[in-house]
């Protein structure tokens, strides 16, 4: 159904057209259907995540909890005109604004939080944040501008990062941990849904670490080893409870974190301490990986196929291509949907408001005092902005970035003045 | 004449362009010592002018008469292209005020018409092309050298220059019609690709044909009727060198690549045959690719028609 157009202005609606399409046809099941990322169920590692029920996780969108992180709306602002604006959603700038904080506000503060504890759905989360240990994600680059980053820096009283590179967001870190990178570490890589193959990844054999580099499972064992260490020895020396039992009433059941037993609650009971720990756990634990031992999939070049189980909405059979909803329609389970039933009108104040009811063509929010928009693909040599910097790699390209554009175009073009952005 | 002669033939019908093998073999060969803008390893978008550019017009090789002909040694900057370095040092922690560029106006490359081509949408063609010393049988290399300094190896045929003899008088480069022999600045030698002779006699294939994602590479001797290259070579006759009327008889054999889409007429419908003319793929492997090409589809036909029963 296309990568995230969710994301896009105005996507959601894109994104409801395009899937209101297989249900009016009738094309489900072994008929049609579409697939999503997401579209593949990996189950069996709740009782590594969820600690038994004892601790609840502080889940946020990405998307919205980095929107607020660093304050973007102030480059919202900037960006988009009343008239932007208005195009793309019926309302004034100001209008509009004044909405998207106010459901900023409703939701993900503390407070709002813990309104919403037993609730099954909806506990988003992005309140102030102070400690960040951030892995491998240069957000300060993927978040283009000054803003995000400035509105980051101000609120992170302690920022580490981990990564096998000296990026740009690692150079803003107060201290960076030296990872093993994707190559030298155990790990099992799925996809969300374009293929129906796992990757086993492991460490060529007698590899050398890069200096004191760990894989990122042994660094987060030293350092819950470290917490516990620093906090018995505080606990033994004054004999305060407060150093080992630090209350948290809303993320724990029993009301408080206990760092005594940090270490061995983290490894589960000390079976997984290491990166190769975790991958034997997920193929003893991961219904869809099953049967199968490191073993196994080493004799098949690290492959491993996913099993009936993976689909989501209807079996992955291993000789068919898959296809979604053959439950729903076989087995009438609910779509996953408020009714239960196939959506296309959704009767609710705000989408009615804002003439979203139905998948409706909407303009885009782009403005228009750009008028040369490129597309770009993800680039070729590189993954995002890693080894955007490798002499190796550059070399192979022209060694500056560099655009093609249809001759024709470039004609219609040259006269025009552009800023890009 | 050596005794036996270890061949290669590479299917551009698999080739996706990954350029692993070049990194393969950069790492392993070429990343030190005077070697650094070399790629004994390319792989090349044709139609296009390739690395070294136009290297395919830079002379050398043998006329009908078996006659060594004149060739050209290709520019450092302009042919080669200069190995760029970059300012990584000047960049770090200084990511806010300083980009990442290059030490000097790149003008050329080993991949630097990459996915070119040739033709006007929507009947734009091109395909990628995977470049090694070809190991010829009598190679312009070879002749060229007024030191006898290359040599090819009695027990598999792999060409080498003995460096203790290589006097550095670049003869060899203006003989080689592939550019696949380097001149290294800093020993006044001549280098090149050496099928990873120390890997071949541990029994591995060379980097370049182990690290390939696609498995486009098969290896082999070319008198052992069970190899694949005896099958692809003489049986089926679906491989064939490149280039054959520079008269050096390579030894590095190409399936041609037939998988192209289908051209459009003017009312954008699916037309007969690929996009890729013929005239151009007899240009680069010869008269013997209309049957090579012809066996190739039917071939493919056969193993559809299979798969349906």
């Amino acid at each position: 159904m296309g990568f995230t157009i969710g994301k896009y202005f105005n996507g959601l609606l894109a994104q409801r057209a395009i899937a209101s399409i297989s249900g009016l046809v009738g094309r489900l099941g072994p008929y049609g259907g579409f697939n999503s990322e997401s579209e593949w169920a990996i189950s069996g590692m709740g009782k590594l995540s969820g600690f038994s029920g004892k601790y609840r996780q502080r889940f946020a969108s990405g998307f919205v909890s980095e929107y607020v992180l660093g304050e973007m709306l102030k480059d919202v602002e900037k960006l988009y005109s009343d008239e932007d604006v208005r195009r793309a959603t019926g309302l004034s700038k100001r209008e509009y604004l004044k909405k998207v904080e106010e459901a900023l506000n409703n939701y993900g503060t503390d407070e709002k939080w813990k309104e919403s504890i037993g609730k099954k759905d909806g506990k988003p989360y992005w309140d102030t944040v102070e400690t960040f240990l951030i892995f491998a994600d240069s957000r300060f680059r993927r978040n283009k501008g000054d803003t995000y980053r400035e509105a980051f820096l101000k609120k992170a009283k302690f920022f580490a990062y981990v990564d096998f590179r000296m990026n740009s967001t690692a150079q803003y870190a107060d201290i960076v941990l030296p990872a093993k990178s994707m190559y030298e570490v155990w790990d099992i890589r799925t996809n969300p849904g374009y293929h129906r193959y796992a990757n086993m990844a492991q460490p060529p054999q007698n590899l050398k670490s890069v200096g004191e580099s760990k894989s990122d499972w042994e660094i987060c064992t030293m350092i819950v080893e470290k917490i516990q260490e620093i906090a018995m020895k505080k606990y033994k020396e004054t004999g305060d409870e407060r150093y080992i039992k630090i209350p948290d009433p809303t993320h724990s059941k029993t009301g408080y974190r206990e760092l005594d037993k940090l270490v061995e609650e983290y490894t589960y009971n000390g079976h997984i301490r290491t990166d190769r720990d975790a991958v034997e756990f997920a193929l003893e634990n991961v219904d869809q990986f099953k049967p199968n031992t490191i073993e196994t999939v080493r004799k098949r070049g690290g492959f491993l196929q996913l099993n009936d189980k993976a689909g989501k909405t209807s079996p992955l059979y291993p000789d068919k291509p898959y296809n979604s909803f053959e439950n729903n329609l076989y087995l009438f389970e609910r779509f996953e949907t408020l009714s239960g039933r196939l959506t296309y009108y959704v009767d609710h104040d705000l989408w009615i408001e804002q003439g979203a009811a139905l998948p409706t063509a909407k303009e885009p929010i782009r403005p228009r005092r750009y008028p040369f928009v490129i597309m770009s693909p993800h680039a070729r040599w590189s993954i995002h902005s890693t080894y955007k910097t490798s002499t190796l790699l550059q070399r192979l390209q022209r060694g500056v970035p560099y655009v093609m554009i249809n001759p024709e175009i470039a004609q219609k073009k040259r006269n025009k003045k552009t800023e890009t952005r | 004449m050596s005794k036996r002669q270890l061949a290669m033939v590479m299917d551009l019908n698999k080739c996706i362009g990954c350029q692993t093998c070049t990194v393969a073999c950069k790492t392993q060969w070429t990343n030190r010592n005077g070697r650094e803008y070399m790629y004994w390893n390319n792989v090349e978008t044709q139609p296009g002018a390739g690395y070294p550019r136009n290297w395919m017009e830079a002379g050398g090789g043998f006329d009908a008469d078996g006659n060594l002909k004149d060739g050209i040694i290709p520019d450092m900057v302009l042919d080669y292209g200069v190995p760029w370095d970059y300012n990584h040092d000047e960049l770090f922690g200084n990511a806010d005020q300083t980009v990442l560029s290059p030490n000097t106006d790149p003008v050329w490359g080993p991949n630097w018409d990459e996915d070119v081509g040739e033709g006007d949408w929507p009947n734009s063609y091109f395909f990628y092309l995977p470049r090694i010393c070809n190991h010829c049988s009598n190679p312009g290399c070879l002749a060229a050298c007024p030191r006898e300094a290359i040599f090819k190896r009695e027990q598999d045929g792999i060409v080498l220059v003995d460096l203790e003899r290589c006097q550095g008088y670049r003869y060899c480069i203006a003989g080689c019609p592939y550019k696949k022999i380097y001149f290294n600045p800093k020993i006044s030698k001549s280098e090149k690709c050496i099928f990873c002779f120390p890997r071949i006699e541990k029994g591995l294939p060379p980097a370049c044909a182990h690290q390939c994602v696609g498995r486009i590479r098969f290896v082999g001797f070319l008198d052992d009727e069970d190899s694949q290259v005896y099958k692809l070579v003489y049986k089926y006759k679906v491989a064939l060198p490149l280039r054959p009327d520079f008269g050096t008889q390579p030894n590095v054999y190409y399936v041609p690549p037939v998988l192209s889409p289908p051209k459009f007429d003017e009312e954008g419908k699916p037309m007969e045959g690929g996009r890729i003319p013929m005239e151009y793929l007899e240009k680069l492997f010869g008269p013997e690719v209309h049957k090579a090409v012809e066996t190739l589809l039917a071939e493919m036909e056969k193993k559809k028609k299979r798969r349906r029963v």
